[in-house]
């Protein structure tokens, strides 16, 4: 089985678009579908996570329908229960940094996470659950229309 | 001999892949499509071990007819009767040891490029022939070159 998405335009020109979707129900990812006109390559995500007793660790899932989903990007940091804390994925950095004094915690992003139309980003956690919140979603990408 | 390179670099093709299982004992290998160039952009599989005392350290290695070169490696080895799932992802910076959580996430060099007659492999040092890979998806740029 194999995928291939032809791009016909190219990559030196683009646009930023960021996106801020309405906020998943309790206890759910976030999914990002790619626009069905356009490659995009994520250059950040933004989300708060709220945890209640338990906690769980912040993952990037990647899915083409009917295909594996694989992790792509996470964190062996699971911050503190009782709290909500800005997530951050970002292109570029270095490292892993966690403050739960200021409730931040920054995640490096790989550098070329391309989505093509029908290619699905979703924003979860290890073990996402009724006791974890995902909201006030935003994410930053590079854009090329290619219909 | 080097190969020039035709096409214009900014254009190019997502491609995913499932590549076949390769059977107790094996390794992965993934030759290039005989058309195209191709970067990988991410190598994810599922690594049973059997019971067999070992410590398993996972390597991805670009071949080409005459060398191998290591383009990532783990030094967090996966021991006896584990099933990890692995993700080797280009240019992440910092390896995430998911481990407790039978997952790795490992850092692999964003430029393994390779042409026809080159392939992506696994070298998994310590690797028992009952030892078994599964479940392999690969995602990388390609650029038609013939």
């Amino acid at each position: 089985m194999i995928s291939i998405s032809p791009n016909p335009v190219s990559t030196k020109i683009f646009s930023r678009q960021y996106y801020t979707p309405a906020n998943p129900p309790a206890a759910n990812p976030y999914y990002f579908n790619c626009p069905g006109n356009s490659r995009v390559r994520i250059s950040n995500i933004r989300h708060s996570m709220s945890t209640l007793a338990n906690t769980s660790r912040c993952q990037l899932i990647f899915r083409i329908p009917t295909y594996p989903m694989y992790r792509i990007c996470g964190t062996s940091t699971a911050p503190a229960a009782l709290t909500t804390t800005d997530v951050h994925y970002s292109t570029g950095i270095r490292e892993h940094f966690y403050r739960a004094a200021d409730n931040v915690l920054y995640i490096p992003l790989q550098p070329d996470l391309f989505l093509d139309p029908g290619e699905i980003i979703i924003i979860t956690t290890e073990d996402m659950g009724a006791v974890i919140t995902i909201a006030d979603v935003c994410i930053s990408v590079d854009q090329w229309i290619i219909s | 001999m080097p190969s020039q390179n035709p096409v214009d670099i900014s254009v190019f093709d997502l491609v995913t892949v499932i590549i076949p299982d390769p059977g107790a004992g094996n390794q992965i290998e993934y030759a290039c499509p005989v058309n195209a160039r191709i970067e990988i952009l991410y190598l994810g599989f599922i690594f049973n071990t059997a019971a067999i005392v070992s410590s398993r350290y996972v390597q991805v290695l670009g071949v080409t007819p005459t060398l191998s070169q290591t383009m990532g490696a783990c030094a967090i080895p996966q021991t006896t009767t584990l099933t990890w799932g692995w993700a080797w992802v280009a240019g992440l910076p910092q390896l995430v040891d998911l481990s407790a959580q039978l997952r790795m996430i490992i850092p692999m060099s964003p430029s393994l490029v390779l042409k026809p007659g080159d392939s992506l492999e696994t070298s998994i040092i310590n690797m028992q022939a009952t030892d078994v890979i599964s479940s392999i998806i690969c995602r990388y740029r390609q650029w038609i070159i013939a």
